[in-house]
């Protein structure tokens, strides 16, 4: 019945696109385009009024106690139990990025370093966002023998064909960053490597909670095609109806092909349409710069919420630059890139994989001290230890 | 000079082959390698050789991306809830058709440049498929649609042959009938072209229809190659189709947009960015590269069609 429905509503909207196209008129859909669409939800009519004093302080209560957690610094996870690197000598790892970053060049540093610590091949290469070019390195690193390949950000769908051309071949895949640690793996994937993306937009929440002593009118922008921000996204939303049910929520979507240029003003015109609207879920850091000089101009109160803990982000928000009041940042990158050599060498040799869940930690103005990773991450210095012994190196 | 001039992007399309098969033995000239180049090319080389079309008739069309990501959203939105495959692709192609008439009437009878109006129903396309798709990744296409362009033949996916079949197609009509010349007199010269008593108008609409309606066919194909619809693809696919054909209008016949030239400068491209890769170039070398290659090709394509024109 309800495929029906849906088979009938894809008719019409089809029907009325068509009508559209061939007539040259512009049409707007509810659901949104993708390039700028709004909602407002939240159980709360008028934002925070009719919420007992009871209740909020519970609610600041909740918030103040995962925020306190959260802003601990983070403990170095080692491998559980050792593998055997030196059996897999000689042979190839490869590191398939989506695009270039400055997260995805330090991470293929680290996942290069890494190789080369186990006495393996790691290379490292991107598709420039181009989804041929994702197929083509699948393809190459079959065509190159390649033991092992770790996907970063790039959807395991997108790459099926040549997915199962490196199932057939024996060759072993993980994943970092497609979704949640606990996420369904698809067909051909070992095993994740992933960041809390939930838990860490929940964090996120709590920590606009808090802020505001329940008092919240919360801005949240998300791109629905990009699983990892929807999930944070998703997830701040909830935490904000479960601790604060009078609490507002104004969801929004943007599109990541034109973010550089429509992103700003779009937040603008939320937070003018809406003055009340204090805290800006920007869902990652990237998108937090973007958003802060623009409205550095115009609403200069409003605290931008990040995630990643970008090394820039971290420069800005010590030295005071930017709207952004907290972002969350999940363990050096590069340590990141050594999670992936790790999982990749027990799929080679037949173990179970590890438990590589990659939780983040709030930074804001009560920890962010200078700024730096060292600083941020202080029991990370000289982590690669623990790496090479637990693989007899 | 003259064969310099036709084929002198082919012998460097040999020699650099030939160079990264020397410096990289183990992993460049694989049979793996020279195939997986080649499929990765697939939709480019279709959008590259519908885009020549419009080119060989002095138009631009910047939609054509836009046109492949809507039509390859109606395939994966209609499929996934439930409408039969032959509807779906008859959709997807009439869609093509209606936005390559539009571009064709505004250009043609309504005057506006092709540039401004093909750059907005870029824009308008890419809206339209977060529309279509609900602003999502549409997943698990069914096999039918993915059978269309990964059936293989002779280690080749279907899509790969669809394209060198057209290579052919587009080569005899460019080369071999009036269709072809008719196309290049209106681009060059379209007051003359109206002159000598052709339908210049018509002739110039038939091209972005034409032009669409395989970007469409395009969408329907990039469907299944992919497995996936992300509607946010568009702009991954619009600059390669222009260095493709711009680079291929300075080989073969120069100075004119053709549709060999256009999978050598194709292949020319791909030689070269993969094999910086595989050297272990650093990843902006490539971007580098690409921008570098496409600003040399039209102004090689500028010059070789001065100097055709001169002599």
């Amino acid at each position: 019945m309800s495929s029906r429905i849906q088979r009938a509503r894809s008719v019409v909207l089809l029907a009325g696109l068509l009508a559209a196209a061939a007539t040259g008129c512009s049409s707007s859909n509810s659901t949104g385009s993708g390039s700028g669409s709004s909602t407002s939800s939240g159980t709360g009519s008028s934002g925070a009024s009719s919420t007992t004093g009871d209740a909020r302080a519970a609610c600041v209560a909740a918030a103040t106690k995962i925020v306190g957690d959260a802003r601990e610094p983070l403990q170095v996870k080692v491998p559980p139990s050792p593998v055997d690197m030196k059996s897999l000598a000689g042979k190839q790892l490869w590191l398939i990025s989506a695009g270039q970053t400055e997260f995805t060049q330090t991470v293929g540093a680290g996942f290069t370093e890494a190789a080369a610590a186990a006495g393996l091949t790691g290379k490292y290469v991107q598709a420039d966002g181009q989804v041929n070019r994702m197929q083509q390195l699948v393809e190459q690193a079959v065509a190159a023998k390649a033991a092992g390949i770790a996907l970063l950000n790039v959807t395991p769908g997108t790459v099926s064909g040549p997915l199962a051309q490196a199932k057939a071949a024996g060759i072993k895949v993980i994943d970092l960053n497609n979704g949640d640690p606990d996420a369904p793996l698809e067909d051909g994937i070992f095993a994740h490597v992933a960041a809390t993306f939930t838990d860490d937009g929940k964090k996120k929440a709590a920590w606009a909670l808090m802020d505001s002593g329940c008092d919240l009118h919360l801005a949240t922008f998300t791109i629905p095609t990009i699983t990892v921000v929807d999930l944070m996204i998703k997830a701040a939303k909830q935490q904000v109806q479960e601790l604060c049910p009078d609490c507002v929520v104004s969801e929004n979507e943007f599109s990541l092909s034109d973010f550089s240029t429509k992103l700003g003003p779009q937040a603008q015109t939320v937070v003018r349409r809406d003055p009340k609207i204090k805290y800006v879920d920007a869902a990652a850091d990237a998108f937090a710069g973007i958003m802060s000089p623009v409205l550095q101009q115009s609403n200069p109160d409003v605290k931008i919420l990040g995630h990643d803990g970008s090394p820039s982000t971290l420069q800005a928000m010590a030295a005071g630059s930017t709207l952004q009041a907290m972002t969350v940042a999940g363990p050096p990158e590069k340590y990141i890139g050594w999670t992936l050599v790790d999982q990749l060498g027990r799929a080679l040799t037949g173990q179970q994989p590890a438990d590589w869940s990659l939780p983040g930690r709030i930074i804001d103005k009560t920890n962010i001290g200078d700024g730096t990773e060292a600083g941020i991450h202080p029991g990370f210095t000289g982590f690669e230890k623990a790496f090479t012994d637990k693989w007899g190196m | 000079m003259q064969l310099v001039e036709r084929y002198g992007l082919v012998a460097v399309l040999v020699v650099s082959f030939l160079a990264f098969s020397l410096l990289l033995p183990q992993t460049f000239p694989t049979l793996g390698n020279v195939r997986a180049m080649i499929n990765s090319q697939a939709i480019i080389l279709l959008l590259a050789l519908a885009l020549t079309l419009p080119l060989r008739s002095g138009d631009f069309d910047l939609s054509i991306a836009g046109t492949m990501t809507a039509a390859a959203a109606v395939v994966a939105q209609l499929t996934t809830t439930g409408t039969s495959i032959p509807l779906a692709i008859a959709a997807a192609l009439l869609l093509g058709a209606a936005v390559g008439l539009l571009n064709g009437f505004l250009v043609v009878k309504v005057g506006i440049d092709s540039f401004i109006v093909t750059l907005g129903m870029m824009t308008a396309l890419g809206g339209l498929s977060y529309a279509i798709t609900s602003s999502s990744i549409v997943p698990n296409l069914p096999n039918g649609v993915l059978r269309l362009a990964r059936t293989p033949l002779l280690g080749l996916p279907s899509v790969v042959w669809l394209g060198w079949l057209l290579v052919l197609v587009f080569w005899y009509v460019y080369e071999r009938t009036p269709l072809g010349r008719y196309l290049l007199f209106i681009g060059g010269s379209p007051g003359s072209a109206r002159l000598a008593g052709l339908r210049v108008d018509r002739l110039k609409i038939g091209a972005f229809v034409a032009c669409s309606v395989l970007a469409a066919v395009t969408g329907v194909l990039f469907a299944g190659q992919v497995g996936q619809l992300d509607p946010s693809v568009a702009g991954q696919f619009l600059l390669q189709p222009f260095a493709a054909a711009f680079l291929g209008a300075t080989v073969i016949t120069v100075g004119r947009f053709n549709a060999i030239g256009t999978v050598i400068a194709l292949y020319l491209l791909t030689i070269f960015v993969t094999g910086l890769q595989l050297f272990g170039a650093q990843p902006w070398v490539s971007d580098v590269f690409n921008g570098v290659a496409l600003i040399l090709a039209v102004t090689f394509a500028r010059v070789a069609a001065r100097l055709s024109g001169r002599s």
